[in-house]
């Protein structure tokens, strides 16, 4: 699958992402450490779905995005992107970073989005739960954290040595800092204030081993969510990695209207 | 040549197995690690021996900021340098220095250093350093993704603030202020010279050469560590057209002098020991926010701040010194380690780290006299006669300086 560029009328700078598969359109809005590409999770839900995969602004391809300061810059910029494709309605599988854009999206313009899949969303602390900081980790190994099993970095992140090791290590300090600019120190967006503006019937999928966003937080996020259920399921934050297949079966489903 | 008494002031009771059993010596060190009456006791002694070694001649005192740091126990500089201003005649105030991206507004920063320059009669030399990721993005909080972008607008935001004489309206990005119009305002015009502390980053060299500031680099690694980042700047001065002047750079050294190098290794070694091994014990995932470095500086190879230092770890005083860690011994042996450092760096500023880790105030004291009496006078003609040195302080003349009337104290019982 190859990325392709666009440059939104609001932006100086453009924007990357991955457009494929025929269906309903799902909007995939990727994790706080970045995508891959096409990762093997796009492909399976694209077996069903019209999957729209962006890098969102500073990650990967897509400029920095130094003038970027909330979350609506971060809505506009995707409602921009909407129309430049000509979609109406979106379901969305938001991640991490993603999931809390995602929500604010549905929150914000909720006759875009259709259903609302939010995968280990970051964006609520709690006193309590806290989880750990995904910004204070030794640097060459900096998304050990992200996983169940981090001595699966190798295999999941650096491909067995098919990615540069400090290629690799650049290109992670660069997306985790794309993050940071919206989630530094303290990942409390605000957006709990504006989930209850959520019409579209929302899943909050989370995993029993993410240090980051610990699975409790599933029910933080219910809580402010009219049409909410959650599901935990087993892996760490990545696990659109870890276990691609679990993912988009779920997200399938529930996209349906399967429950 | 000129020569700086520089104190890190460090925490001196850190325990034995600090390094096994505890993460960090910064951003989370165990609190309840730190007593007051000893902080007490050395704050006190600490400021005593700066004044000392003014008083011994040397041509700077420094102090600098850290924050929740068990090595370096001064959050804010200006307190001491407030104190040193009234406490010391000549020497200059080295303040290296304040973190300016951290302060809102930053017109806080250019009113207290213009209260320092103008107390001081004109002493102050203003460090602006970025500070370090441990300092800034995790104690203080700052946003790695923006500091860097901050920091260059707050030093625009400061430098405006002491030379324009008209009140103005600041409507930046990270500061909104409708009537800048500071008082004080800085005895030196235009302004204090202004030092870069940094540790390896190539933004900071051009940022040194593009507005002609002095770049201090201070690491705790060692001259002869120290030759790739100096010359680093060196190449960028010249690659940028810019005259070669050593006294643009500044270098911080740990140095020990005593009668002689096995005087040394017995009275001082444990102490050098303390400052390697458990003052620059630093988790790693504190080193180095995401954002903090630039890409540019990752992709050249430069290491993060406190990388280099953690090579000293577990070596002997011999291959301490042998490696530069450590200038040390006999005044003579100094004497001639110091013409090394001075003609291989290229430098015409030194930060002389002469209290380390735990030293106690008469090694201290003994170290730092044998300095500036037998070493100091030997260095002095390094750069003199073929350089201006147009980065120290330009103090009002004797003549206009108030003299400070002694203080009394009343005993009680």
């Amino acid at each position: 699958m190859e990325p392709i560029s666009t440059t939104l009328p609001t932006e100086a700078n453009p924007t990357v992402y991955y457009r494929g598969g025929q269906g309903d359109a799902v909007l995939a809005l990727h994790h706080l450490a970045g995508m891959q590409g096409w990762e093997p999770l796009h492909a399976a839900l694209a077996e069903q779905f019209e999957v729209i995969a962006p890098f969102h602004p500073g990650f990967g391809p897509t400029a920095d995005a130094t003038d970027f300061r909330n979350e609506l810059d971060l809505v506009l910029h995707y409602r921009a992107l909407l129309d430049e494709l000509g979609v109406e309605r979106v379901h969305v599988l938001g991640h991490s970073i993603g999931a809390w854009i995602g929500a604010e999206l549905a929150a914000i313009y909720p006759e875009r989005v259709e259903r609302l899949m939010l995968l280990n969303p970051v964006g609520i602390w709690d006193d309590e739960l806290r989880g750990e900081d995904p910004y204070a980790q030794p640097p060459m190994a900096a998304t050990a954290v992200l996983l169940a099993d981090p001595e699966r970095r190798d295999e999941l992140i650096l491909r067995h040595g098919e990615v540069d090791a400090t290629e690799n290590y650049v290109q992670e300090m660069k997306d985790l800092k794309a993050s940071a600019r919206f989630l530094w120190p303290v990942p409390d967006t605000g957006v709990a204030r504006r989930l209850p503006l959520i019409k579209a019937p929302t899943l909050i999928v989370t995993s029993t081993n993410d240090r980051v966003v610990p699975a409790a937080y599933g029910d933080v996020w219910k809580r402010h969510i009219a049409n909410a259920s959650t599901v935990t399921i087993d892996g760490g934050h990545l696990v659109n990695l870890e276990d691609p297949a679990r993912v988009a079966g779920l997200a399938a489903n529930f996209f349906r209207g399967a429950e | 040549m000129k020569f700086h008494w520089f104190h890190l002031m460090p925490y001196p009771e850190l325990p034995e197995d600090f390094r096994q059993t505890h993460r960090s010596v910064w951003v989370d060190p165990d609190s309840r690690l730190f007593d007051p009456v000893v902080g007490h006791r050395i704050y006190n002694e600490y400021l005593d021996t700066l004044e000392y070694a003014a008083e011994l001649g040397f041509d700077g005192v420094g102090v600098n900021e850290h924050h929740q740091n068990a090595y370096g126990l001064m959050p804010s500089p200006q307190l001491w340098a407030a104190a040193l201003a009234r406490r010391t005649r000549d020497a200059s105030i080295v303040l290296m220095g304040q973190s300016i991206a951290l302060y809102n507004p930053p017109t806080r920063v250019a009113e207290e250093m213009a209260m320092l320059d103008v107390i001081s009669g004109g002493r102050l030399i203003a460090g602006f350093p970025v500070g370090t990721s441990m300092d800034t993005n995790y104690a203080v909080g700052a946003n790695p993704a923006t500091l860097r972008e901050k920091y260059r607008e707050n030093h625009d935001l400061i430098i405006k603030a002491w030379t324009e004489p008209e009140m103005f309206a600041w409507n930046g990005k990270f500061n909104k202020l409708r009537y800048v119009n500071i008082w004080p305002r800085p005895i030196q015009k235009p302004h204090p010279p202004i030092w870069i502390p940094g540790g390896g980053s190539v933004e900071t060299w051009d940022f040194c050469a593009e507005m002609d500031y002095n770049y201090s680099y201070l690491s705790f690694s060692g001259y002869k560590r120290g030759q790739q980042l100096m010359k680093g700047f060196h190449d960028r001065i010249e690659a940028l057209g810019r005259p070669f002047n050593p006294f643009q750079a500044s270098f911080a050294q740990q140095i020990i002098v005593a009668n002689s190098m096995q005087e040394a290794e017995d009275k001082y070694f444990e102490h050098a020991r303390y400052f390697f091994e458990r003052c620059l014990h630093v988790y790693p995932g504190f080193a180095d926010a995401p954002g903090y470095r630039t890409e540019a500086t990752i992709r050249a190879g430069l290491k993060a701040q406190v990388g280099g230092s953690a090579l000293a770890v577990g070596k002997s005083f011999k291959e301490l010194v042998d490696e530069g860690f450590l200038v040390a011994g006999s005044p003579d042996e100094v004497t001639e380690q110091m013409e090394h450092l001075i003609t291989s760096l290229k430098v015409g500023h030194l930060f002389c780290l002469l209290h380390l880790g735990n030293l106690p105030q008469d090694k201290t004291m003994a170290s730092t006299k044998l300095f500036a009496e037998q070493v100091m006078p030997r260095l002095r003609h390094y750069w003199e006669d073929d350089h201006e040195d147009q980065w120290s302080p330009k103090p009002l003349p004797p003549s206009e300086r108030v003299e400070l009337r002694p203080v009394r104290q009343l005993t009680t019982a």
